[in-house]
């Protein structure tokens, strides 16, 4: 039991340190990304397409629906406590700070992380992998990282999309059921809009970003032989980007309330 | 799909530039509405409590947010250390002699303000400069001196005084109302009130008048009634004293030596007599109700020999009439138009 227990925890401990090595050899190899040849920028760009483009409808969608819910939710219910201005910092909390974020890594999870997990699973098993480690091209460089800086970079720019159609987008949905001068909305947003907010939904979109893309490339390439792998893999990979989000995000939260 | 992969770079491109365009726009429009691109100048002030004091809090003069609380502090002597702001727009309004005061409302209703009264002098005060607030002698003593010009509208007290005023003047306003409406409903019971109520006030005292007036008559009519009653009542006594007493008109009518017992004692004779009367007129209604059988029975044939007899008549009438007219004699019979008799018996009818 107790030697179970021991070579439970050794194998978990091999395990994170494997992980935290892995993401360190993408982040070395992310800094000599920028003096790579044309295709591995091409490889960004697509990934950039798939990640972010074709996922910017989803988004707008659920930011205008969620911002008009809180708008019309907060606009009926705070008045009668006579906290009607309270609508703008709970807006700005939920859209720009918490929800934002989280939700736009819910979908990429969905959509791109099991796709990169899926695709790099599959070249392991066609020994493609071992193909281009056989003609010199390094494997991390050709296809960890293009996709690890395209998720990225995708989830930032869908988190600043999402703020804007969840802040300014959902105004003018609101306006069908309970009109707001719009002089007014936009001048208490932007004074409770602070530097502070945009920081941290930013820090989230790129903590979540490199947490989504290296653990769908770790456990893409975590598939040895069988096609039967890729599906267990890719389950595992989006399990566990959904636990690392959420812990980041708690944590980023913590620090966020330690500083203001 | 293939046009997104054929033009994926402009795309890709459009979707960060937009991103960032976005952002660099509301970036802009918060320094704007923030005012970080607009020069503030900082002051300090103290007050004996920190109740009421938050960081943000808005300075105001007549209403309009000229700056706002940085920083609070509680200093060693107790007493809590202010830094504030005044917007540059009105650096102006921030003359020697100026105040602060914390405006907390006394019912705890409405939360509490930073007010900014400016001084009567007209040199700027500098930039970190110490400006005195009311909560102590030196704020209060430039107040009493008059250095300090304090907009009516501004004075704590004299503002719930103002609120409570309309509020008076609508209690009284509506005391008097009431006063008037019960002034009304008086005249209007008493009568004096023209409109619906009055008149069917008056309507119903006059109602009242003529069923006070039916009331008498009745009662008269009643108390005659009454008195002819009596005397029924004590007739019945009499009759009933009459009819009870041992010696009186029954005991004489039954006494065997009475007069209904000495006509009734006759061995019956008077009783046979009326029952071969009865019998007699009995006899007499069979024979009759017999009679009227045999007339209805024959009544068919009694009608057919009136018909009979009517239609010789008239037949007869003709030879009398052509006997009359004859050629030889006048001149022929007249001819006359047949008229169906108007009598059908029962057995004729066809139904």
């Amino acid at each position: 039991m107790l030697g179970k227990l021991g070579r439970w925890m050794i194998n978990h401990i091999k395990a994170l340190l494997y992980g935290l090595g892995f993401f360190f050899q993408i982040m070395k190899a992310t800094i000599g990304f920028a003096r790579k040849g044309q295709v591995g920028k091409r490889v960004l760009t697509m990934q950039i397409l798939f990640t972010g483009v074709q996922a910017l409808t989803n988004i707008s969608l659920i930011a205008i629906a969620l911002g008009a819910v809180i708008i019309i939710q907060g606009v009926g219910i705070l008045p009668q406590f006579g906290q009607g201005d309270l609508i703008y910092p709970i807006l700005i909390t939920i859209i720009t700070r918490e929800l934002g974020p989280m939700l736009c890594a819910f979908i990429i999870i969905a959509r791109s992380g099991t796709a990169i997990a899926t695709e790099i699973g599959s070249n392991v098993v066609n020994h493609e992998i071992e193909a281009y480690i056989a003609t010199g091209i390094d494997p991390i460089s050709y296809l960890a990282v293009p996709r690890f800086i395209g998720v990225t970079i995708s989830l930032l720019l869908l988190n600043l999309y999402f703020n804007f159609f969840g802040l300014i987008g959902s105004y003018f949905i609101t306006q069908f059921i309970h009109p707001i001068q719009a002089a007014e909305y936009f001048r208490k947003i932007l004074f409770n809009l602070h530097p502070e907010d945009i920081v941290s939904s930013i820090i989230k979109s790129l903590v979540f970003g490199i947490i989504i893309s290296v653990v769908s490339i770790y456990y893409g390439f975590k598939v040895e032989q069988s096609s039967t792998e890729i599906p267990q893999m890719t389950i595992k990979a989006v399990g566990m980007s959904f636990v690392l989000c959420m812990l980041a995000d708690a944590f980023i939260v913590l620090i966020y309330y330690t500083l203001y | 799909m293939k046009f997104q992969i054929r033009f994926a770079d402009q795309i890709v491109g459009l979707f960060i530039i937009l991103a960032v365009m976005s952002v660099v726009f509301i970036l802009i429009m918060m320094g704007i509405n923030q005012r970080w691109f607009a020069k503030d100048y900082k002051y300090t002030s103290s007050f004996k409590t920190g109740n009421g004091l938050s960081v943000g809090m808005p300075i105001k003069l007549k209403g309009f947010q000229i700056g706002s609380v940085d920083k609070i502090n509680l200093l060693e002597d107790n007493t809590v250390e202010i830094n504030f702001h005044i917007f540059d727009t009105y650096i102006e309004k921030v003359r020697k002699n100026s105040v602060l005061e914390l405006s907390v409302s006394p019912i705890g209703i409405g939360g509490s303000g930073m007010l900014f009264y400016p001084g009567k002098a007209t040199d700027i005060i500098p930039e970190l400069s110490f400006i005195p607030s009311t909560d102590f002698e030196e704020g209060k003593e430039l107040i009493a001196k008059e250095l300090v010009n304090i907009p009516p509208g501004d004075d704590t007290i004299l503002n719930i005084i103002n609120d409570i005023s309309p509020l008076l003047r609508s209690v009284d306003s509506t005391l008097e109302s009431l006063d008037e409406l019960l002034i009304s409903a008086n005249a209007t019971i008493e009568g004096d009130m023209e409109g619906p109520v009055g008149d069917i006030i008056e309507e119903v005292a006059v109602m009242v008048t003529m069923l006070n007036n039916a009331l008498s008559t009745a009662m008269i009519a009643a108390n005659e009634i009454l008195t002819n009653t009596s005397g029924i009542t004590s007739n019945l006594e009499i009759t009933t004293a009459g009819l009870t007493d041992t010696k009186g008109l029954v005991t004489h009518l039954l006494d065997p030596k009475g007069s209904i017992a000495t006509l009734l004692d006759d061995d019956d004779e008077l009783y046979k007599e009326l029952f071969s009367i009865v019998a007699e007129i009995a006899k007499t209604t069979e024979e009759l109700s017999a009679f009227v059988k045999y007339i209805n029975n024959t009544q068919p044939q009694i009608s057919e020999l009136l018909e009979g007899s009517r239609e010789a008549l008239v037949k007869g009438k003709d030879v009398l009439e052509g006997l009359s007219n004859n050629p030889l004699l006048r001149g022929g019979i007249t001819g006359v138009t047949e008229q169906p008799t108007t009598f059908m018996s029962y057995g004729e009818e066809e139904f």
